[in-house]
């Protein structure tokens, strides 16, 4: 292994039917095998040819985590492209001056990125390619060394404008064959990736995965709900995350959780610390095994906690330009207040000031076109880490704090910030704080910014001085006036813009832009109600206080459906109602939606079996006697794509036993059917249990909470059943077709599966409409018309349309 | 003899906005087939005021928009339906005005109950 490339190609080879990424962005899930990652990565570079790219040519990649994401990424390099990655929130103007210092030729971008700096570059929204995994793509292989540049990371400066960090093949691949033995994984693993793939920890977990044959999971989004729903649907088995996740995360397990618990099961092997944690390890999929922590410093209590869990907590420390990993913690894991060993084929060296330096393989080129600051960087062919740190007699590394915010105090000691932060941080009122050497009348004084709400500050201060060594005694004290203070991606403080606001009195970037975030329900009110949100609070009264007349509670109700997809009747807003009561109305919702779901039983291979023999003795018979079928078009279903979704117009109650009867056997076993909440789940109900039993139906609500269907959809589509779907909503009451819903519109282009029409003649005469039982014999012919697809980015409006037209013509 | 009467006044421009920015909800939960058959916002605000008379007059509460359906004889007078509402059979007389000025619709309810 000399590339990354060289992953790539042994993962085709070894793994290709196997899982490798995984994203579920609404209601399908898209999985790639590794030989279809292959195909996407060569299409990428047959593209990168078509637009006339050459070896060592720059692409901007701004794209949140996904398939796409890696599978642009992996296809610059067998292009030997190089690939710049952008943090989705980097602002227009800084994006600007990357494409200008780099000289980017093309942008991969994300379709959901819409505001664009006016970059002057072409750009190919990456998840609309999602064609290119069909086949394997040729393009003209360029011979790609170790040497070879992959990419350029812009990592979060402290002053001036970010440094860009060249990575090589040689770097990456050093890095990853050190870990090799460390983080082990099996080809069963499944792994999460949440932290931004632009920064080189993320990746560097990602391809060690990767290498394996493990199988990569995204969450489509980054809120703690969706990621705990991701982890626990997936069983996820491994991820890489930040310390700040793994606090606040624990602190949410310890509400619920008697601090005893953790005190007895650190005393314990781990199979009985996760019993004892089971209801833990259940709501993230029961799988969890390993946790890797970096990018900033994890508190040695937390940590601790998390391996009571039974739960693998591995530290590692490194920087960008270390590609990243120095140091990790071996196996068992033990030792959590150190960033753990020097990994195989890297040199560390502690400077006399006691600043870390290493060299290695891993050590990074140059700083793009920085010959200066590249210089700087070094000491003697050492690079300069800027942390400052210590060895213990059996080699484990110790970080003390970063060089340059060391606080040289006036009798010469040296006092770490982050030293006096961890005592601070212990104080419960103290949400986060941040210590720094001020400057004030000649001198540095030790000064600490506190947030959080804190009755009194003094007292908090006095505590922690006694704690406190002499030297690092705390001599001065602020509130920080912002809701957070100025953060890296990794959620470290950049101390260097307090202490410029602390100084100067300029306001962090950062704080500037970021607008103050409420509740979703909260921007609605506002939204709504031109209310100031921060003078809305649960006990405000939202007809009386927020003047919620008529007009704005229709657009309540509708913004709350469209947004939170929870259906509000307006009566349940009356004149006392307060956001507290709004709110719970909207939690509770789902379960009021959820009545009806897909039975467990409904898809049990048994029931399949029975429900096989029953359509065979039962209603194929009885069905022969009333109404011999004529089937048309039974061409278009050859070869057909599993799973699709058959859309027939809707005559008679006779319609569903017809095309059942009409369908290929592969294709009736493994059909679900779409029925309307009201009707079957509601006003039947009683013959609903049969109905599922015979046609596996699901409910499908007509109106308000249509999103569950296509949830329910979704499902079904992901476990490779087709769906049947009526597209008029109900059977029309007369000759003339009704028009299609616009559901089904949506539900082609959300559910991207083939529509089939299907037209039906002929049950109208045998049961009419409003009966339930035959009046006649007849015939009856069933249509099937060619497949349609439609694209993600097509308007459901007009697949409802084209839809429409197919089943007319037929 | 039981009078009640109800009002309304509403701004075009607000209603123009709420329903451009949802008209489906408007379609399906605010107003009746026959209703939407003239689809001018102007038009749709007046039945909007209309209704919310109706419902200020009788009480009925939020949300009951399509039980109370409106329509226009020749003249352009507006009659009332009322769909499904069991409490109030005992209509025995009512009068409805709409009326339209540059941003404003009023819309004016007077309903007689029988004892």
């Amino acid at each position: 292994m000399k590339t990354l490339i060289d992953i790539l190609e042994k993962c085709k080879r070894q793994f290709s039917r196997a899982p490798a990424l995984k994203i579920k962005p609404r209601y399908r899930s898209i999985v790639w095998t590794y030989s279809q990652f292959y195909n996407f990565a060569t299409g990428i570079a047959k593209l990168l040819e078509e637009k006339k790219l050459k070896k060592g040519d720059r692409v901007l990649l701004w794209a949140p985590n996904s398939p796409y994401w890696l599978g642009a990424f992996f296809g610059c390099l067998l292009k030997g492209v190089i690939t710049v990655p952008l943090y989705l929130q980097n602002r227009p103007q800084f994006v600007l001056e990357i494409a200008r210092r780099t000289q980017a030729k093309l942008l991969f971008k994300s379709a959901a990125l819409k505001k664009l700096p006016k970059l002057n570059l072409p750009f190919i929204n990456i998840d609309y390619l999602d064609e290119l995994i069909g086949k394997e793509h040729s393009f003209k292989k360029n011979p790609i060394e170790e040497k070879d540049i992959v990419q350029i990371l812009y990592t979060s400066g402290t002053t001036g404008f970010p440094k860009g960090v060249v990575l090589t093949h040689e770097n990456i691949v050093s890095d990853l064959k050190a870990i090799f033995n460390i983080i082990k994984v099996e080809k069963s693993d499944r792994f999460l990736s949440i932290l931004p793939l632009s920064h080189v920890f993320e990746q560097i977990v990602d391809f060690r995965a990767l290498a394996a044959g493990a199988e990569i999971v995204f969450a489509p989004a980054l809120g703690s709900s969706i990621i705990t729903k991701t982890l626990f649907e997936n069983k996820i088995t491994k991820m890489a995350t930040v310390p700040e996740f793994l606090k606040l995360v624990m602190q949410k397990i310890e509400k619920k959780a008697p601090s005893s618990l953790f005190k007895i099961a650190s005393f314990l092997p781990k199979s009985l610390q996760k019993l004892l944690f089971k209801k833990v390890h259940d709501r993230f999929g029961g799988k969890l095994n390993l946790i890797v922590s970096g990018g900033a410093a994890l508190d040695v209590e937390v940590g601790k906690k998390w391996q009571a869990l039974g739960i693998n907590i591995l530290q590692g420390y490194g920087l960008t330009e270390t590609s990243p990993v120095v140091t990790v913690t071996p196996p068992p894991f033990k030792k959590i207040a150190s960033v753990g060993k020097v990994v195989s084929g890297t040199k560390v060296k502690i400077a006399e000031d006691g600043e870390i330096l290493v060299k290695g393989l891993i050590v990074f080129k140059e700083y793009w076109r920085d010959l200066k600051k590249t210089k700087e960087a070094f000491e003697d062919s050492w690079l300069k880490t800027g942390d400052m740190g210590y060895f213990d007699k059996k080699g484990f590394l110790y970080i003390r704090g970063r060089k340059k915010f060391m606080i040289l105090t006036a009798a010469g000691q040296n006092v770490y910030p982050e030293d006096i932060e961890f005592e601070l941080n212990k104080e419960r009122e103290v949400e986060n704080s941040c210590a720094v050497g001020l400057p004030r009348g000649g001198k540095i004084e030790i000064h600490a910014v506190l947030l959080g709400k804190i009755k009194d500050p003094e007292k908090v201060i006095d505590r922690v001085n006694k704690r406190l060594a002499s030297f690092q005694q705390i001599q001065g004290w602020s509130i920080w006036p912002f809701d957070e203070f100025p953060l890296t991606v990794t959620k470290k403080i950049k101390r260097n813009e307090v202490l410029e606001y602390l100084t100067q009195g300029i306001v962090p970037e950062d704080i500037k832009a970021a607008k103050k975030e409420f509740p979703p329900l909260i921007e609605i009110l506002s939204t709504v109600t031109e209310v100031n949100p921060n003078l809305i609070s649960g006990e405000t009264k939202i007809v009386k206080d927020l003047g919620l007349d008529s007009l704005m509670r229709i657009e309540l109700v509708a913004q709350i459906e469209e947004e939170l997809g929870v259906e509000i009747d307006e009566a349940e807003i009356t004149y006392q109602t307060k956001v507290r009561d709004l709110e719970k109305l909207i939690k509770e919702a789902p379960r009021r939606m959820a009545k009806y779901r897909i039975s467990s039983w409904q898809l049990n291979p048994l029931t399949k079996v029975i429900r096989k023999v029953l359509r065979r003795i039962l209603i194929f018979p009885l069905l022969k006697i009333i109404s011999p079928i004529e089937i048309e078009g039974r061409e278009n279903l050859q070869d057909l794509p599993t799973p699709v979704i058959f859309m027939p117009e809707h005559t008679s109650h006779l319609d569903s036993f017809a095309v059942l009867r009409a369908l290929p056997s592969r294709s009736r076993d493994n059909l679900a059917m779409a029925t309307a909440t009201d009707v079957l789940y509601e006003q039947f109900k009683w013959i609903q249990p049969l109905a599922t039993l015979l046609f596996n139906t699901y409910p499908f609500p007509r109106r308000g909470q249509i999103k569950l269907g296509l949830v329910y959809t979704g499902e079904l589509l992901d476990k490779n059943y087709s769906i049947l779907f009526y597209p008029e909503g109900r059977i029309r009451p007369t000759e003339k077709m009704l028009p299609l819903k616009r559901g089904a519109g949506m539900m082609a282009v959300e559910m991207q599966a083939a529509v089939v029409p299907v037209k039906i003649q002929g049950t109208r005469e045998i049961i009419p409409y409003g009966s339930f039982f035959p009046r006649r014999r007849g015939r009856v012919s069933v249509k099937f018309g060619p497949l349609l697809y439609f694209k993600k980015w097509d308007s459901p409006d007009k697949a409802t349309k084209a839809i429409e037209k197919a089943i007319k013509v037929l | 003899m039981d009078i009640k009467i109800g009002s309304d006044i509403l701004q075009l421009k607000k209603f123009r906005t709420a329903f451009k920015k949802h008209p489906q909800k408007f379609e399906r939960d605010v107003f009746c087939k026959l209703e939407l058959e003239n689809p001018e916002i102007t038009h749709l605000a007046g039945l909007f005021a209309a209704k919310e008379a109706v419902i200020k007059a009788l009480d009925l509460g939020a949300g009951k928009w399509k039980f109370i359906e409106i329509q226009n004889i020749k003249s352009g007078k507006p009659i009332l339906k009322f769909n499904g509402i069991p409490q109030i059979e005992n209509i025995k007389s009512y009068d409805l005005s709409i009326s339209h000025h540059g941003d404003y619709v009023i819309a004016v309810v007077a309903i007689l109950l029988e004892e």
